[in-house]
């Protein structure tokens, strides 16, 4: 029974820590906690996309650009797509849960803005805005696999930046700025913990997800 | 016997999918509702308590935005101590760990 959840205990990484303090008036005890999960590592490795080449690479550009990305590169000859993005979505990099432990909030790590309250060094809570800022570089690779009767294949490369900004909300002074970097079948890691990886949607959208 | 089952089956699966489209479809209006909701309660109170209320229930709510605003234009931002020189200072660490 402990081995079929020790895959997911060891796949949580849990950094909480709380602070009781005075806020309108009650003792509170605000708490951020962050959860890393839903990394889907792109390995690059071929997944098969139809039987017709001509076909699944039209099909795979219009996938794409139905989901919203913006191709830069689509080569038929040598069957690569290209593109950039700045969507949130292409990564992810967990939960974060804030509030009071008996009232918590969360929301994905990866959102592109929030807004927390956070304890005030002279007592009393603030609030900061919380911006996450995402460019990812994708590479697709299509081709024909002789191997496997003609079957059409594709494989994904993954390139991201993610910013991670902490703002104070009252005079605008950023407090915190970290941008990390990261491939497909890797994870990046802020200096708050917060992890983050691929989300595996390119290859959802590629497979008609 | 072979049609009761079959009956049974249509029934109870007819049921499970109505009861998770069903709840689904609700919670989705609800949370759609009551972000809205709660942005018009705090506007129509128009306080500090009920602007900071509404940024702690909904971090990523519709109306962030304007709720900042709000928040600035009243002037205070502490939730006890409006006093600028009491602001935060996010990278304290405690014991090795980040604070917030």
């Amino acid at each position: 029974m402990i081995m079929k959840f020790l895959p997911f205990v060891i796949g949580m990484m849990v950094v909480a820590s709380c602070t009781s303090i005075y806020v309108d008036g009650e003792l509170r005890n605000l708490s951020v906690r962050y959860e890393s999960g839903g990394i889907r590592p792109e390995s690059g490795a071929i997944f098969s996309i139809g039987t017709d080449y001509r076909q699944s690479f039209a099909t795979a550009k219009n996938r794409l650009r139905a989901a919203g990305f913006q191709i830069s590169d689509a080569n038929l000859a040598s069957g690569i797509i290209t593109l950039t993005s700045t969507q949130n979505s292409l990564i992810s990099c967990g939960t974060v849960t804030i509030g009071e432990l008996d009232n918590p909030k969360s929301f994905a790590a990866n959102v592109a803005d929030a807004v927390m309250e956070v304890p005030a060094e002279g007592g009393g809570s603030t609030f900061v805005r919380r911006a996450m800022a995402v460019q990812s570089e994708v590479s697709i690779s299509i081709g024909v696999d002789p191997e496997q009767q003609g079957a059409i294949f594709a494989s994904i490369n993954e390139g991201h930046l993610a910013r991670l900004t902490l703002t104070q909300i009252l005079n605008n002074v950023s407090v915190y700025s970290e941008t990390i970097q990261f491939s497909g079948n890797s994870a990046g890691q802020f200096r708050r913990r917060v992890v983050c990886g691929s989300a595996g949607r390119i290859r959802e959208i590629l497979q008609g997800n | 016997m072979t049609k009761k089952i079959s009956a049974w089956a249509m029934f109870v699966r007819a049921f499970v999918v109505t009861l998770f489209a069903g709840s689904s479809v609700a919670d989705a209006q609800n949370s759609a509702l009551s972000d809205d909701a709660a942005w018009a309660y705090a506007v129509s109170i128009g306080t500090q308590a009920a602007v900071r209320d509404y940024l702690r229930n909904f971090p990523t709510g519709e109306h962030l935005d304007a709720a900042v605003r709000l928040l600035l234009t009243i002037g205070e931002l502490n939730g006890t101590d409006p006093s600028p020189a009491n602001l935060p200072r996010l990278e304290t660490s405690t014991g090795g760990q980040v604070l917030y």
